[in-house]
């Protein structure tokens, strides 16, 4: 055993020496271009909060949010179009929709207090949801026989996901949510990338819905 | 050309060549060429002629690589019969008989190459002036070599002196600023011979796709030195000794599919030392060898206007070999025995723990039984026991017969067992993409992955100068791993994809050659290979196989005048690929067209020999495209070699 340790220790030396220029610090500075941090947010007039960021689109606004984050849920209120500081999701209206990563929560179901309730208009661009849906008016659920343990989100049917790229693909699919102060929105997705491939970038494009 | 080289067909490129001397693989002691009979080691572990080994041997000398002009193993490959090169993220790796690179044990003089990456060692990396000879053995060889030899082995031979003195230099020049410079000392004596080889290799890469930001062939800057020292019959002792350091600067730019531009960047370093004492008596030979072995990857990425995607990966990879041949010949039997022990260590960024050692100890036993010498028989059954510190002990038996019924026909047959080893990553990988919300972790409880395979061959020689090769094959390749994407998931609620031994694809075909050689004036070959694939799985043919292909080769040369001419061709069938096209969750396949690749090279010798110029057009049809074959373009070189 201990032939075996002296060789592998001595392989290990010879790995140590080798004679290559360690490439470690070569990150950052080999770029075309100055790296943009990611918190340093150039999507549009920096109005909406640290990590949100809205522009006005016609009648209708995108808004993109940085849910880069493995940990942390950015809180958005579409009444005030404004991030929103939420010590208790699970105690406050104030937040309607958060956003961590690709996961959306809604303020209602398992999810918040809220009552914010959700139809979904399969297959359309929000362009061409004109009227309030019908329903059904549904939110976040307990987690369902499914592949993960997450609560089973209403909006978590955003995306297509390629399993040999992992690319994920917004569907065509508008979100009809009606808040906890009883006002209606329709929203769509429109990407998870910024212009530099990152992903975790949420663009979502949203207006007011008339009933 | 001597029959007896003639008789290997099947082995297209062992078949003739010139009697003219060159190089110095000429015995010092001026021996009659007609002597020369080619010897290989692979399919037996011990020297053979040739003509005479039990198992299907295919060679490339030393004058085909020089012939061919090739840089590197990879060019030297490239139309070679029965082969197909693939190109990918692990660099050009060599499919055989239908199966993937991982699938094939890369050997240099008998000690396996480390540094595969995704399954590939990569052959543009191997340098192509120190190679002596290159043999390929076809379907399992584990019985002598151990893991990775499913489809195959090829064993690298590198080149040793025998004349007092030699140097050679080349420097050509060609298409995208490359620049291949190499040289070569050597001196020799009757009891020891010391060689020096280096080269240096630089392109700017290519781009198949000038109107978008990335390329596609890397630019690269690589030198690469080698020492080989030999002692020669000291009384029954004679000793080898190498070391070769190699240093490879890769770099190009990419997009991924979210639409980021990454800069990448791999430095290579692989350092091998090698010693091999050997102790002949008698009917009796003993070989040891020693080798150790370290392959270093840095991956430096730089995603363009952000850091989210920038990373920096070390990957290091030590391997300590060593192994004893023991081989006796007694009456009409020769057995062989051996043992072989393996020390490896991963150092890797992507592995958890980020250190993981292995050892792997092996016995092997073979006999050689040759029964009758008239006609002649030749029964060669073998077992080999690997016992791997992961997945314990594994057994590889083979059997193998030659028969020839008269002088100008053999037939042989081989059928076996091979194994390929998890690797590291399969067993440790602990991979987050947490922007697709998925782990894939490694599995340490995967089993080898196995395959039992037949082949039977034979060889004609009809005519004098004509050589006919033929080879049908079957391989079944079973727990072959693949990635499970239905695992579960890990605690904190992201999916979990993990390796499973679920896989299972067959290959089976029929590799054909044919060789004319019309004294040294001309030499005209060809080959037709059909290929047939079923992925287990997936209930479908494996991805990117030509059913159909086929190479020709045209050797035109005029000793008197110094000058040649040398045409290679390669024609691949259509190959089918699987893509979701239509984002519905459901690959669709999708058929590349057929492609044909042609090289042309031109030489003429000036000064008696002492001075080569060249000239040559690489893929002159200029095939080849950037998604399913990335050729690179036609190019133009030329050069000057100097002798001595």
């Amino acid at each position: 055993m201990s032939t075996r340790a002296s060789i592998f220790s001595f392989v290990t030396t010879l790995a140590l020496l080798g004679c290559a220029e360690d490439l470690r610090g070569a990150l950052g500075d080999g770029s075309e271009g100055a790296d943009a941090d990611s918190t340093d947010d150039d999507t549009g007039s920096g109005d909406g909060g640290p990590q949100v960021d809205h522009e006005q689109d016609g009648d209708t606004v995108i808004t993109t949010v940085d849910a880069t984050g493995d940990a942390v849920w950015i809180y958005l209120d579409l009444e005030t179009r404004s991030q929103v500081t939420v010590a208790d999701p699970l105690a406050s209206d104030a937040w309607d929709l958060a956003f961590k990563r690709y996961d959306i929560a809604t303020n209602g179901g398992v999810s918040g207090p809220g009552g914010l309730t959700v139809a979904i208009v399969d297959g359309v661009g929000l362009d061409a949801v004109t009227a309030l849906p019908s329903g059904p008016w549904l939110s976040d659920a307990v987690d369902g026989d499914d592949t993960n343990d997450d609560p089973d989100y209403v909006m978590s049917g955003w995306y297509d996901y390629d399993f040999m790229t992992h690319v994920l693909t917004p569907k065509p699919v508008v979100y009809v949510a009606r808040t906890p102060e009883g006002n209606a929105y329709a929203i769509q997705v429109l990407d998870y990338y910024d212009d530099a491939g990152s992903s975790g970038w949420m663009r979502v494009r949203w207006r007011p819905q008339a009933g | 050309m001597t029959s007896a080289a003639l008789a290997c067909a099947w082995v297209l490129h062992a078949a003739p060549s010139s009697d003219e001397p060159q190089g110095d693989d000429v015995p010092a002691d001026g021996g009659p060429a007609a002597t020369r009979r080619t010897v290989v080691v692979t399919g037996t572990r011990s020297a053979r002629a040739l003509d005479e080994t039990p198992v299907a041997t295919s060679v490339i000398s030393r004058d085909d690589i020089v012939d061919v002009g090739a840089q590197n193993l990879a060019e030297v490959l490239e139309e070679a019969p029965g082969l197909q090169l693939v190109r990918g993220v692990g660099g050009t790796g060599l499919r055989l008989q239908g199966l993937d690179p991982a699938y094939t044990l890369v050997l240099v003089d008998g000690q396996r190459v480390t540094g595969r990456v995704n399954g590939v060692v990569d052959l543009s990396r191997i340098p192509a002036e120190d190679l002596e000879q290159i043999e390929i053995v076809r379907g399992p060889g584990s019985v002598l070599w151990g893991a990775d030899a499913l489809a195959g082995t090829i064993n690298l031979r590198t080149r040793s002196s025998d004349r007092p003195h030699a140097a050679e230099a080349t420097l050509a020049y060609g298409s995208f600023a490359t620049i291949d410079l190499t040289g070569r000392a050597a001196v020799a004596r009757r009891r020891w011979a010391s060689a020096v080889t280096a080269g240096l290799h630089r392109t700017d890469g290519w781009d198949a796709d000038p109107g978008d930001l990335t390329t596609t062939g890397p630019r690269i800057r690589q030198w690469n030195v080698a020492t080989t020292h030999e002692l020669r019959r000291m009384g029954p002792f004679s000793m080898r000794a190498r070391a070769e350091y190699l240093r490879r600067d890769a770099q190009r730019i990419d997009a991924s599919d979210t639409g980021a531009v990454l800069d990448r960047r791999n430095l290579t370093e692989t350092l091998d030392v090698t010693l091999t004492p050997t102790f002949a008596r008698g009917p009796s030979e003993l070989t040891l060898s020693a080798h150790a072995s370290l392959f270093r990857d840095q991956l430096v990425q730089d995603q363009r206007g952000a850091t989210q995607l920038d990373n920096y990966e070390n990957t290091v990879d030590a391997l300590g070999q060593f192994g004893a041949v023991y081989a006796h010949t007694l009456g009409s039997h020769t057995v062989t025995a051996g043992v072989d022990g393996q020390l490896e260590r991963l150092i890797a960024d992507r592995v958890d723990p980020g250190r993981v050692d292995r050892a792997r100890y092996a016995m092997f036993v073979q006999d050689e039984w040759v029964p009758t010498t008239a006609p002649r028989i030749a029964i060669v059954p073998g077992a080999r026991v690997d016992v791997d510190s992961f997945f314990g002990a594994y057994p590889t038996p083979r059997l193998a017969m030659a028969v020839a019924p008269k002088p100008w026909i053999t037939l042989r047959a081989s059928f076996g067992r091979g194994f390929r080893a998890p690797g590291f990553r399969e067993l440790f990988l602990r991979f987050a993409n947490p922007s697709a919300g998925y782990v894939v972790r490694g599995n340490p409880d995967l089993k080898p992955e196995t395959s039992w395979g037949t082949q039977l061959s034979a060889e004609i020689t009809p005519l004098r100068q004509l050589a006919i090769g033929v080879n049908a094959f079957d391989n079944r390749l079973r727990d072959a791993i693949v990635v499970d994407t239905e695992a579960g998931t890990e605690a904190d609620g992201t999916s979990l994809f993990r390796y499973t031994n679920v896989g299972e694809a067959t290959t089976r075909g029929v590799e054909s050659t044919a060789v004319l050689a019309l004294r040294e004036t001309l030499r005209l070959e060809g080959s037709y290979t059909y290929l047939w694939t079923f992925d287990g799985e997936n209930r479908r043919a494996l991805p990117g196989r030509a059913r159909h292909a086929g190479t020709a080769g045209l050797r035109l040369a005029r000793a008197r005048w110094g000058t040649m001419l040398r045409v290679r061709a390669s024609i691949f069938g259509e190959r089918r690929f699987y893509l979701d096209e239509d984002g519905d969750g459901v690959e669709d396949p999708r058929d590349s067209p057929a492609y044909a690749t042609l090289d042309l090279r031109a030489s003429q010798d000036l000064l008696a020999d002492h001075v080569q110029i060249f000239a040559g057009v690489d893929n002159v049809l200029d095939a080849g495209d950037a998604t399913d074959n990335p050729l690179v373009p036609r190019s133009y070189y030329g050069g000057i070699t100097l002798r001595y």
